[in-house]
This record gives C-alpha cells, structure tokens and sequence, in this order.
C-alpha cells in the first residue's frame, strides 16, 4: 500500500514538472550551452566555453543580462551529433534551460535543427552552415557569420587582387569538403578557374606529393581549407620544395598558436579570418573594433592566452540574446524569447552587426564584412584591406 | 624528374614512420601474441610530452625525450602487468579490447595533463638538410631514417640470436612449455610492452618536428602502423620497416599521380589483395602447428 502510495505520487509529480511553464522566475535566465571540448573539433569549443565562462562571469557581477542572472549548463559533444541531440534533449527536459547555444560543427548543428524545432526551444547556433537558416527553421539562428559569407569574402579578395588561377587543397573532414563543396561552386561566379582540387588525411605527415603535383600546374594561387595541423605542415613541405606562389589558408587556423605553429614557413602567407585573431591592426572606424578589442583584453587577462578566433561567437550570442531579454516584460518562456530574437536590430557584437527577423534568422548584415584577409609578417597578423 | 625523386624521398620518410609504429606491434606481438592498439598512443605520447617540454620549458631536447620515453615505459609496464596480466580469462581477444581501451585512457590523459593543443617540437639539427639538385632530404627525415635503422637492426638480432629475445618467442608459443624451461612469460610480457613503450616514444619524439604532437594521433600511428606490421608479416621486424615503406610508397604515389582524393583507399586495397594472396604478409612465416 504505502509502496503504491509513492509511486502515484512519483507520477503525478512526474507529470505536474512535464506540464509546469518552462520557467517561472522573472528574475533568471538559464542556457544550455553544446560546446565539442573534445574530440577533433575541441579547437572549436575550447576557447569558446573559455569565453563563454567569462563573459557570464562578467554580466552576472554587473547584474545579469536585462537585469536576470545567468546560469548555464555545458554539456561536452564531442562533435558528436548523436550526442548533440541527445544533450540537447537533456538540456530542455530535465536542465529546463530557456536557449540554447551552439553547437559548433555543421555536422552537429544540421541535425540539431529539427529537433529544436520539435522542442520548441531556441537555438542560437555556432555552425556557419548555410543550411541552418535557409530555409529559415522558426527555432533557430544564426550568432555567426555563416560559411557562404565567409567563401565569398574569401573569392573576392582573391579577384581583387587579380590571382585567376586557384589550385585549391582541402582536409577529407567535413571542415575541408564543406569548403571545398562551397568553393568550387561559387569560384566561377569571381572569373575564378580551379586547376586541381587536392585532398589529404586530417593525420596525414607529409604532403609534399600534392604540392609538387601543384607546383607543376603552375597555378597563381594556393588555397588551404582545413583545421592544423594539416596547414602548418603543407607551410613547411611548400617552403621546403621552394613553392614560390601566394598560399591562402581559410578560418579554419584562425588561432594565435598558428604563428607559433607554422613558424617561419608562415612567413608572407595569408589567411582569412575574423577580426578577433588582430584587434589592433583594424581601422578605427569598424563599429566592432570596441567589441572586439574589449574581449581580446578580457580573455588574455582571464586565461593568460590569446583566444582563437572562435571565442568571438559567444560573445556575440550573448549580446544578442541580452538585447532580446530587453524586449520581455516579465516571465521568459521559450515562446516569447523565440519572438524577441526575430525582432533584434542593430546590435553591435564582434563579427558585425546583427538583425534579426521573421524571414531572416542569419542576423549578421550584408555590410558587415566578417572576414578579414590577413597576411603573417614578422611573425604578426596583419590587416590587408 | 626532380618530382619523382622527391616523391620517392617524400614517400622513404612517411614510410619511415609507419614502419616505426609497426616495429612496436612486431615486439609484443612476438612475445605475447597480442595485437597492442595502444602502440599508437605509444608514439603519441612521445611526442606530445617531448615537444610539450620543450616548448613549454625550454628543455634540452635530449632530456625531454628521456622524461617522455621513461613515462610511456611506466605505463607501457602498467598496462601489463597491472592491467593486461591481471585480466581473468586470458585469450589474445580480450587483451586486444584491453589495449583499445587503454588506448583510449591513454588519450584522455594526455588532454588533461597535457591540453589540446598542437604542438610542433623544433627539429633536432645536427645533420644538415641535404639536396641533390632540387630534390631536397630534410634533416629531421634523417634522424628518423637512422632511428629505424637502429631499431629494426637492434630488435632483429635481438629475437634471432639473444636469450632475452628467444625466450620471449618461446614464451609467446608456447607459454606453458616455456615456463617449464625456466622462462617466467609474465617477465618477457612486460618487458616486450616496456621495450613498445621505448620504441614508440622514441619514434613519436623524432617524428614530432614533421607531424606535429596532438593527441588525437595515436589512432592514426595505430592504423598505420597496424597495416605496415601486417603486410610486412607479424613478427618480423623488418617485414613491419619493408611494410611501413610500401604503404608509404603507393600512398605517396598515387597521391603525386593519380588523386590524392583516393590516396588511402590505394594503399588499403593493395593490403587487402596481398593479404589474400600472402595470408602471412609479406616476410611472415606461415604457422604450422602440430596435432
């Protein structure tokens, strides 16, 4: 008797927490946070959960976001999406959190995005996949520049700087096909012609096979798209066999290591990245050099190291989401906050400006230019217009 | 012409390395008849606490090797004799999921003592770069060619002539008769892991300054490696070293002159067909047994 007595009750408390409002205090927000901390794209997470930390740390001391303490749970992917989904899951049943943020590869984020949808939660996601917002999911966005930007800032500079013949050399993960996919798409619409289109193992130790291949097309160019240490060892095997043409490396490397890693075979090559890898080589008129340079100051006096160019994207999540919260009076539920993210304009984070709205979910404008082109000189990154 | 030869250099030293993390199975294999998936890790480990001192603390490389090859030693001994030994039903099966297993502990330690970062170690110096021509040889690429040199010479005439080397075969055949001869097969066991251990982490120290140290480049040493002791012939070390050079040698090749979209699935396809061909490998003796 006494034994049924629990269990009843167990269920009916069971029921009343599934059926209770998402949250009830005013006073409080709570995010869920995916970051992959291990595994091949722990490069990714690790200086974002960093930041992550920090900038929470930092708004909860000055009273939280719109006046509501934060908390948060972080959960480890592992760039696992089975394992994103699974978390996400847990993050809204059980941790209950009002949104949540990431997670960071596209592998993970393209799976999360019908599932956010069924569970009605807000996602503000890490991933530059195109896909994500378009077609534009009601649940989800976008708090990152997305791939698509990123491949054509990269094509531009390359036409403005009159290179026409591009041998391109991608990783075999999804990092460098996602890349390489988007590239040669896009490549002919910039009067861009692709000689060949190389590939090596993301383990591989030696690639001087596909550079001497290259060398011997003579192209104007050489496009790397991959995570280190791949770039830092075709730097070195290029320099070795006296490859003598501009090598451009894509965002995947934008971290301060790189330098260090590629050491002097970096020398006088470029690559793209955003504007948090040189805070003080940007001009002064960039609306987010403030943003951005606040947040390189913090993270290297918190962490004692420079952040990697990731760090940027919780920080611009944050503030827009703080700006969301500005927008509801009184309790949050997921719903409402959902609504508020659609109507966010003009927030200054530090990958441009962001926008929101019912059709577009990809806040960043068209006029803030992510990306910026950077060559490594004397062992520095180095704006180039 | 000049690309040809520096794909052939290019493909001696990547065969190098394989050869060198095959040389790790061979020893164990001999002496246990265990396939060890943490030989990898072995090399990992290696490098990614050798360049971790030396970039971090400015150690002499020398040192720093030590320090790495003392502490992949102690947990190469670890994972025998406290681990692998005292797993209960003792068939090579379960040792193999134990050293999977291992491998992946392996992996974890090394981010939380060590982090996730890549590491590049300088390169030792010493040896100048030498060039025929355009076709150029780096220094580094001949410290690890004499390091396989000396490896793959000093564990052959160790299993063909020594006692040490003899009675961890016999141990490995057949570990009842031999115990009856006098050899303790729990002692040639963890001596066969601590000499993987040394072997790999020597091998992951040297190779650091072209590959970088990472964690996550255990697997890839382990595959490699792994491939090369098979289609060389298991348990023969120069079989793993020849091995080593042929998966480097047709990856390097159809790399440079085919695709290098396909470049792995080259070199596995050629495992494949010898080994259905070769069941032993290349340089393995077939086993006869009698009933």
């Amino acid at each position: 008797m006494d034994r049924r007595l629990f269990l009843n009750g167990a269920v009916v408390l069971a029921i009343s927490s599934r059926l209770a409002p998402a949250r009830a205090a005013a006073d409080k927000i709570k995010i869920g946070a995916l970051f992959a901390l291990s595994g091949p794209s722990a490069f990714l997470g690790e200086s974002q959960e960093k930041a992550f930390k920090m900038l929470v740390e930092e708004k909860n001391a000055q009273g939280g976001l719109a006046g509501r303490k934060v908390e948060y749970v972080i959960y480890d992917t592992e760039g696992n999406g089975t394992k994103a989904i699974q978390q996400l899951r847990r993050l809204v049943d059980s941790d209950r959190v009002d949104v949540v943020f990431g997670p960071n590869t596209s592998a993970e984020a393209l799976l999360v995005k019908p599932v956010a949808a069924e569970l009605e939660t807000p996602v503000l996601s890490f991933s530059g996949a195109v896909e994500m917002t378009v077609p534009p999911n009601p649940w989800v966005f976008q708090a990152v520049p997305n791939n698509r930007v990123a491949v054509q800032h990269f094509l531009g500079f390359l036409k403005r700087k009159n290179y026409k013949k591009i041998a391109f050399i991608a990783s075999t993960d999804s990092f460098g096909q996602g890349g390489a996919t988007l590239f040669k798409q896009l490549a002919p619409d910039y009067g861009l012609t692709i000689v060949t289109a190389e590939e090596f193992g993301l383990r591989d130790t030696d690639m001087t096979p596909q550079i001497l291949k290259i060398k011997s097309l003579s192209p104007d160019a050489m496009v790397i798209w991959s995570i280190n240490p791949g770039p830092s060892i075709i730097l070195r095997n290029a320099k070795a066999i006296g490859f003598d043409k501009a090598i451009f490396n894509s965002n995947g490397v934008a971290s301060p290591q790189f330098i260090d890693q590629v050491g002097a075979a970096g020398e006088g090559t470029w690559l793209s990245a955003p504007r948090l890898l040189s805070p003080d080589s940007l001009s002064d008129s960039d609306p987010s050099k403030p943003v951005v340079t606040k947040l390189y100051r913090d993270y290297v006096a918190k962490w004692k190291k420079q952040p990697a160019a990731f760090a940027a994207i919780p920080q611009d999540a944050l503030l827009v989401l703080e700006a969301a919260l500005k927008r509801i009076k009184g309790d949050v539920t997921r719903k409402n906050l959902r609504d508020a993210i659609e109507s966010v304009s003009g927030v200054v984070g530090a990958n441009g400006t962001y926008t929101f709205s019912s059709q577009n979910h990809m806040g960043l404008d068209d006029s803030s230019h992510p990306m910026v082109m950077m060559k490594i000189v004397g062992g520095k990154f180095v704006v180039e217009p | 012409m000049d690309a040809l030869a520096q794909n052939l250099v290019s493909a001696l030293i990547s065969g190098a390395i394989y050869g060198v993390a095959g040389l790790g199975f061979t020893v164990v294999y001999n002496a246990t008849k265990i396939m060890n998936f943490a030989q990898g890790e072995f090399l990992m480990m290696g490098a990614l606490i050798s360049a971790f001192f030396v970039t971090s603390f400015g150690l002499h490389i020398v040192l720093a090797i030590g320090i790495a090859t003392i502490a992949t030693v102690m947990l190469g001994v670890i994972l025998d004799r406290w681990v692998i030994q005292l797993g209960r039903r003792k068939t090579p099966l379960n040792a193999v999921m134990i050293t999977l297993g291992a491998a992946i502990t392996f992996r974890g330690l090394a981010v939380v003592v060590i982090g996730r970062d890549v590491l590049f170690e300088p390169p030792f110096g010493g040896i100048p770069t030498i060039t025929f021509g355009n076709v150029y040889l780096s220094s580094q690429g001949v410290w690890i060619l004499l390091m396989l040199i000396v490896f793959s010479l000093g564990l052959s005439y160790m299993f063909s002539k020594t006692r040490i080397g003899m009675s961890m075969r016999a141990a490995s055949d057949n570990p009842r008769a031999a115990m009856l001869c006098g050899i303790d097969s729990r002692w040639t066991s963890t001596l066969a892991f601590g000499i993987a251990a040394a072997t790999g982490a020597i091998a992951g120290a040297f190779v650091a300054p072209i590959s970088s140290a990472f964690y996550e480049s255990g697997l890839f040493f382990s595959l490699k490696g792994f491939a090369s002791a098979m289609l060389g012939g298991l348990g023969n070390p120069v079989g793993a070293i020849i091995g080593g050079m042929l998966i480097g040698l047709i990856e390097t090749f159809s790399a440079g002159y085919l695709t290098s979209v396909y470049k792995d699935a080259v070199a596995l396809t050629v495992l494949i067909l010898v080994l259905l061909a070769m069941p032993d490998g290349l340089f393995g003796r077939a086993q006869v047994k009698r009933v």
